[in-house]
């Protein structure tokens, strides 16, 4: 069984640690990446029912419009307030490195400030909190106990 | 320089009130106070970059042929650049492909699979959330 473990960080939004998963983004084609060296750090967001959303930033240097899907076909989007916010989304593969790489939708809107990982991408990993040791330990195969 | 006679409708009428009581505090006629607005308007408003315009164009395509894709080719992956649908294939591989092939890379594109492609999301406290500092 692979597995990795990662310390939770600090969100800019708050100061109570929350966990992280690192990754790697890359067009469909594998033409680009993000980022170039290293990882970017996503944190687990299980209030938002997607893959990954990333700020707008890094889907412009992805040059994520050229695998973007019609905005027609992107239903309203609702925060938990009743809010709604236009997204824009595109295919593109998410890699944990020596883990997972997995081809996704990527989402992206204006007031994004982080790159977040959501419920649709979490179903492919066992995904373990340790809340007392502040540690994200996530594995691609296996059942938790109990 | 030379002014030209334009007969504008639906402008608010309050917005208008303040703006003819503004302009005449500074001394201004209404056509040079509009013309200081438009000025920082188009200033503030930058002119979509060509990227922009070439995804707008493609959106444009989309919609006209939503219903004629939708009713012959449902299931299919489809691939619109450049303001026309370049390929239907049946895997995003091939659609991936074809945007080489055609020497779309990098060019702005919609990729959708007929029938199949619908983005519902629910975004939770964190995602919509500003940084404040």
């Amino acid at each position: 069984m692979k597995e990795k473990t990662w310390n939770y960080a600090t969100p800019p939004t708050s100061s109570v640690p929350a966990p992280y998963i690192e990754i790697v983004v890359h067009t469909p084609d594998r033409s680009l990446k993000y980022p170039i060296e290293g990882t970017l750090s996503a944190m687990v967001d299980t209030g938002f029912d997607g893959y990954l959303i990333i700020p707008i930033n890094i889907f412009q240097e992805l040059r994520l419009d050229q695998y973007e899907v019609p905005p027609d076909l992107i239903e309203v989007t609702e925060t938990f307030s009743g809010e709604t916010i236009k997204l824009r989304t595109s295919l593109a593969i998410v890699e944990i490195q020596g883990l997972l790489e997995k081809q996704v939708e990527i989402d992206t809107h204006e007031n994004c400030q982080e790159p977040l990982l959501g419920r649709l991408f979490l179903e492919n990993l066992v995904t373990t909190l340790n809340g007392p040791k502040r540690k994200t330990k996530v594995s691609t195969q296996g059942e938790l106990s109990g | 320089m030379l002014g030209v006679d334009v007969l504008i409708r639906g402008i608010d009428e309050e917005v208008y009130a303040r703006l003819k009581a503004r302009a005449s505090e500074r001394g201004l006629k209404i056509g040079e106070a509009l013309t200081e607005a438009i000025k920082t308007w188009l200033k503030n408003s930058p002119e979509k970059n060509e990227r922009e315009k070439e995804r707008d164009l493609n959106i444009a395509t989309f919609r006209r042929m939503r219903r004629f894709l939708e009713k012959n080719h449902k299931g299919k992956w489809v691939l619109i650049a450049k303001g026309e649908v370049i390929r239907l294939a049946d895997s995003i591989l091939e659609i991936v492909e074809a945007k080489k092939s055609e020497q779309l890379t990098d060019r702005p594109s919609l990729i959708f699979k007929v029938g199949e492609t619908r983005i519902k999301r629910t975004i939770g406290f964190n995602a919509r959330r500003k940084t404040t500092q």
